[in-house]
């Protein structure tokens, strides 16, 4: 039908409103001539899309890690949501179907509400060794998954803050990044690879301050495949440095263990 | 261990997906530095607000990493399809958030560095972008209104009849013979 084809440009550029879309998308799946001209005009949008780049700030991207580190273990429990727009658009597409407000509200809820049944199931997950232990130098048990992704909100927030400060550090020939933020008076430290240290053993972060003095900033564990984002006590401020060492369970009151890395603030 | 090696050159998009779907965050790190300033670009477009448009962007590669392993080179490009990731997570955003602002917008209109730094690659970026804009400017005003509400404004096909002031039906047609024109233009051009 005519009418139909005639959709192909307001669905291509997003355009059309929920029912349409899905009355659209059953076209497209019987449609090849409409498959065939959309990939074209995606094409060209995306040509389109490249003309005026902005480079993004840079925290942004130990943002994005940090968020998509957390749906790791989603997509590895969950693994067909069908809720997903799909490559083509030709297979249904539920979640843009759906009402406007009520997408509005689910979407609201995804993201970290939705690290709650990872974070339940998952024991072994990175970010419950992250954020379970230690902001500071008190062992914090995941209590429960609502806390533990309020503090992988934390992570985020802190990675995407307005003033957020990505550095790295080598510790043990794996790169690691600290990511301050002075608003909030927080950090986070990110690393894929950390090397899982001795029995019982945990990282800690210290704050070398103006006066020479050395302050905690937290204490962490990496999970078996050395994956930890841990939020840290305290940005920057009054910073000339930030040290890495390897402390008994718990974290120290003062360093013990040796030097495996240090930031210049 | 070669003494002398040439460093290995990235790999192409399409890898760096595949290896992304398994869950490779090297390659995720790659993908984002090479497609995140085109997809912020739109997206702070779309929005017109740099938080936003940090939010949807954050959304984009997420959903990026989490449908990595449905992506098909064969259907499409990597860049088209994270321009419709983005796309499509900016529209949402400024229909949920924005609906009482005014979205209309000029194409074109856009602030901001540029933000690739290769010799190469803003030689060859220059040359696509020349052409796209020179096809840009053949369209009519009337499609290049059209296409540029819908895309870049993030309006309904409704709203854009209701802007331009003309039949649903015209809307609809003129933003699909936009993208034919252009499409045409680009293919002439390679």
């Amino acid at each position: 039908m005519n009418d139909t084809h005639d959709l192909l440009g307001a669905y291509c550029t997003d355009a059309l409103d929920p029912a349409e879309r899905k009355a659209f998308e059953a076209h497209l799946a019987t449609c090849d001539p409409c498959r065939a001209e959309a990939a074209e005009f995606r094409e060209v949008l995306a040509a389109m899309a490249d003309v005026d780049p902005i480079r993004p700030p840079a925290a942004l991207e130990e943002a994005v890690v940090a968020r998509v580190r957390a749906g790791v273990d989603v997509r590895a429990s969950a693994p067909s949501q069908a809720a997903e727009p799909t490559q083509t658009g030709s297979e249904p597409i539920t979640e843009p179907v759906a009402d406007l407000g009520e997408q509005a509200a689910r979407r609201g809820r995804r993201g970290w509400a939705k690290a709650a049944p990872w974070m339940a199931a998952a024991a072994a997950g990175a970010l419950l060794f992250a954020t379970g232990v230690g902001v500071g130098r008190t062992q914090v048990p995941a209590e429960s998954a609502t806390a533990t992704s309020a503090q992988m909100a934390d992570v985020v927030a802190v990675a995407s803050a307005a003033d957020a400060h990505v550095m790295s550090v080598d510790i043990m020939g794996t790169t690691s990044r600290l990511v301050t933020s002075d608003e909030m008076d927080k950090s986070v430290f990110l690393a894929s690879e950390l090397p899982m240290p001795a029995k019982g053993m945990c990282y800690q972060v210290w704050r070398v301050t103006e006066d020479g003095q050395m302050v905690s900033a937290g204490a962490f564990t990496p999970d078996s495949d050395g994956h930890i984002a841990a939020v840290l006590e305290g940005g920057s401020t009054d910073v000339t440095k930030f040290m890495i060492t390897m402390e008994p369970p718990g974290g120290s009151d003062h360093p013990t263990g040796e030097m495996l890395g240090e930031i210049d603030a | 261990m070669h003494l002398v090696s040439v460093q290995d050159p990235e790999p192409p998009p399409s890898a760096l997906v595949a290896q992304v779907a398994q869950g490779d965050e090297a390659a995720f790190r790659m993908l984002y530095a090479r497609m995140s300033p085109a997809a912020y670009g739109l997206a702070v477009r779309v929005t017109r607000d740099e938080h936003m448009a940090q939010d949807v962007l954050q959304e984009a590669f997420s959903d990026l990493w989490a449908q990595a392993d449905r992506f098909d080179p064969a259907v499409s490009s990597v860049r088209s399809w994270v321009t419709m990731l983005t796309h499509r997570r900016a529209v949402d955003r400024v229909r949920r958030e924005q609906s009482d602002r005014d979205r209309v917008t000029t194409w074109g209109h856009s602030a901001g560095e540029r933000a690739y730094d290769s010799v190469a690659e803003v030689v060859e970026l220059r040359a696509e972008h020349r052409r796209v804009r020179q096809a840009m400017a053949s369209l009519t005003d009337l499609q290049r209104d059209a296409l540029d509400l819908a895309f870049t404004g993030g309006l309904t096909h409704t709203e854009v009849a209701e802007q331009l002031d003309i039949p649903l039906g015209t809307a609809k047609t003129r933003i699909r013979d936009a993208l034919r024109s252009l499409r045409t233009s680009l293919e002439e051009d390679l």
